[in-house]
């Protein structure tokens, strides 16, 4: 982990550097393409032909209904289901449904886990759903989603 | 607590009585009693002539609707009423503060604005609003509207970095002002920038829809331009709580690369988690730690606590404590005698002068019409316009700029940009223009108010 | 890569047994390829951080694939059920195929 120090007289500042390399692409082709992925395909792509059951009763989720950013909306999911090594939540992902891309993250999880649980922080352009999928070890499929307003934010 | 005049008057004299012959003798009783008397009975100030608009806040919001209402009817009875003496803007106050321009640039005189726009203004101080007897009780009396408008502006939310910890926040606010509500804290900048002898002068950009978005980072620009000018070893680091710079960012980072690469260091998506401001030291969300020499802390904005006072406050999605308004005719839901305007409107327009000036005109031609029997909706709404200019270089004076209005999406059901654009480039020969272009805004603006 | 970012625990002080909860933020762009350049008019290529991966004394107790409608600079918080004290090594690849890795001590009271 970085350590920087203001030290009055120096300016131990030089690792840091104005422009964090990570922040502004340097040298990346410009064949890097955007790709749309359709909610439809996205969901499609993770069922995979299985049923999938609503999840409303065992999923609790924690949106806000407006939240301040729609670039950052935090999305929280708490699913109630035993974490034990022969029956367990093994995946949890969280799509979008009107973004151009819908995919936001794919988490695979284990008993090591202790409680199926997670935090993301969710992008969205407009007024949209935000969809949870949980999957077990066996292939059982839950389900829940949100309903996110988007406003305007500021002056850019 | 809705008193009648007749009583209030009544009550005037009594404690008039009780003042002269107990005063002395009972001490602070008598004293009370003439005090209580002074804020019951009508404020010094001519009697109405017609329906009065009482305007709460004569900064660019209120001292616009002045003028417009009694231009669009010189039979409406207008006060305007402030807690200061002095009027000084928040616009143009970084080129102040980094001694570019006079003080007096940015400073005016309310009186002047009285009188050009024969409107009554009070220096009052609000402390209490009945809305049913629809009285704003002051520290000068009392004044009695027909239609109220609430343009208070911003308060300061210390609350993420203190936790509701007076000292702290008393100690951020008097040490390390963010200097976004003009007077001392734009005094104290310019003392800290005139002083700053080198070092690290950090500069906080808050999140939500904070107060003139582009303010921190023209600041930054500004105070690195003045370190530069004046040889001195200086970086100023600003600890921005956003993704990315909130407007102009091309131009603003242009600025930070090309001008000021040995000056300005960038640091976005910075949660501040613990101030220091004793040992000077900033820890953020990353466990970096930020030693520094000065800085301008700007916290979170939300609005000014006279709403809760009159009890319209509404949380909104960007700041605590906004206008629980009707987004398209500014009036209160529940209440249509009081409208508010400028800084304190849960919509997400930029929080700056020119909006409100702009805004300001509309809402003004707006409460002649609902004084006049009209019925404001939907349809009574037109965009403000947000110009803003912003400087990144002195000798010669270089700015950026925006321009943009707004648009209601009905299927949306939120409010977004119309018309936006900006010029970036303040490299080439527009970039100069718009730097005199700035200064022939500022000057507009403080005519449009004062003149 | 160079990464700013962090990995901590959440809770205060907890024993082995607990399940406590683990905070990855990393400075990062998820840019979608979608959004242009204000100047040039050019495409910001697809920029993204793609997968995460945290181990706990050698054992994978997380895995993140990410994609684009996740937020710039991702947030993300998992629950993790401690066993030994030890460390939480979290390793980052992107887009570019660029590698980064941040860690944190895993302290169990008593």
């Amino acid at each position: 982990m970085e350590r920087r120090s203001f030290i009055k007289g120096t300016f131990a500042l030089a690792t840091i550097g104005l422009l964090n390399p990570i922040l502004f692409r340097h040298g990346l082709s410009a064949a890097e393409d955007a790709i749309e992925i359709p909610y439809k395909d996205a969901l499609d792509e993770y069922l995979r032909g299985k049923k999938v059951e609503d999840g409303s009763k065992i999923m609790s989720l924690n949106i806000p209904d407006a939240p301040e950013n729609g670039a950052v909306v935090p999305v929280e999911v708490t699913v109630d289901y035993p974490m034990k090594a022969d029956d367990y939540i093994s995946n949890i992902t969280v799509l979008t449904t009107k973004n151009k891309a819908n995919k936001a993250i794919s988490f695979d999880l284990t008993p090591a886990n202790g409680m199926a649980y997670l935090y993301v922080n969710v992008k969205m352009g407009q007024t949209q759903d935000v969809v949870i999928l949980a999957q077990t070890n066996k292939g059982r499929i839950f389900q829940s989603s949100k309903n996110v307003r988007v406003a305007l934010g500021g002056c850019g | 607590m809705a008193l009648s005049r007749r009583d209030a008057m009544k009550y005037t004299g009594l404690a008039a009585v009780t003042a002269a012959s107990s005063g002395y003798a009972k001490g602070n009783e008598g004293a009370k009693a003439a005090a209580k008397g002074v804020l019951l009975s009508p404020a010094p100030i001519p009697a109405a002539k017609g329906p009065r608009v009482v305007i709460v806040g004569a900064g660019p919001s209120g001292l616009t609707i002045a003028k417009y209402v009694k231009k669009g009817n010189p039979n409406i009875d207008v006060v305007l009423m402030d807690k200061r003496s002095v009027f000084m803007s928040g616009f143009i106050s970084n080129l102040v503060a980094t001694g570019v321009l006079p003080l007096e640039f940015i400073t005016h005189d309310f009186l002047e604005g009285a009188r050009n726009g024969n409107y009554t203004f009070l220096q009052a101080t609000a402390h209490e609003i009945d809305r049913t007897a629809k009285i704003v009780y002051t520290n000068e009396g009392t004044v009695k509207y027909d239609v109220l408008v609430l343009a208070p502006g911003i308060d300061y939310d210390y609350s993420k970095w203190t936790n509701g910890d007076a000292e702290l926040e008393t100690a951020l606010k008097t040490k390390f002002p963010g200097a976004f509500i003009a007077g001392s804290e734009t005094l104290t900048l310019k003392s800290k920038i005139e002083n700053f002898e080198g070092g690290v002068f950090v500069q906080t950009v808050p999140g939500g829809n904070y107060r003139c978005l582009p303010g921190p980072y023209e600041r930054s620009c500004l105070i690195a331009d003045y370190m530069k000018r004046n040889k001195i070893k200086g970086k100023v680091v600003i600890l921005d709580e956003n993704p990315n710079i909130t407007i102009k960012a091309d131009g603003f980072h242009s600025a930070f690369d090309r001008l000021y690469k040995d000056y300005i260091t960038y640091m976005p998506s910075t949660t501040i988690t613990s101030i220091d401001p004793h040992k000077q030291k900033i820890v953020t969300e990353l466990g970096e730690e930020i030693q520094f020499n000065d800085a301008a802390l700007y916290s979170r904005v939300r609005g000014n606590k006279l709403l809760e006072i009159a009890g319209v406050a509404k949380d909104s999605v960007f700041n605590k404590g906004e206008a629980n308004i009707d987004p398209f005719t500014y009036q209160v839901i529940g209440d249509l005698n009081v409208f508010c305007t400028g800084d304190v409107r849960p919509m997400g327009f930029s929080k700056s002068a020119n909006t409100a000036n702009t805004e300001g005109r509309i809402v003004a031609g707006n409460i002649v019409k609902y004084l006049a029997g009209t019925e404001l909706s939907q349809k009574t709404w037109a965009s403000p316009h947000t110009t803003c200019y912003s400087a990144v270089e002195t000798n010669p004076l270089r700015a950026i700029s925006v321009n943009a209005g707004y648009a209601y999406d009905a299927t949306k059901k939120s409010f977004g940009f119309a018309d936006a654009s900006t010029m970036e480039k303040w490299d080439t020969k527009e970039g100069e223009d718009a730097g005199k272009g700035l200064l022939e805004w500022g000057k507009g603006l403080y005519r449009d108010f004062f003149n | 890569m160079e990464l700013r970012g962090v990995v901590k625990i959440l809770d205060q002080s907890y024993k082995v047994g607990d399940v406590v909860k683990a905070k990855i933020i990393v400075i990062h762009k998820m840019d979608t390829g979608f959004t242009k350049d204000k100047e040039s008019g050019k495409q910001f290529p697809r920029f993204y951080m793609k997968e995460i991966t945290a181990t706990y004394n050698g054992v994978i107790v997380a895995h993140f694939d990410l994609d684009v409608a996740t937020s710039q600079n991702p947030v993300i918080q998992f629950p993790l059920k401690v066993t030994a004290p030890g460390t939480l090594v979290v390793d980052f690849v992107n887009s570019e195929d660029e590698k980064g890795q941040k860690t944190v001590a895993i302290t169990p009271a008593g």
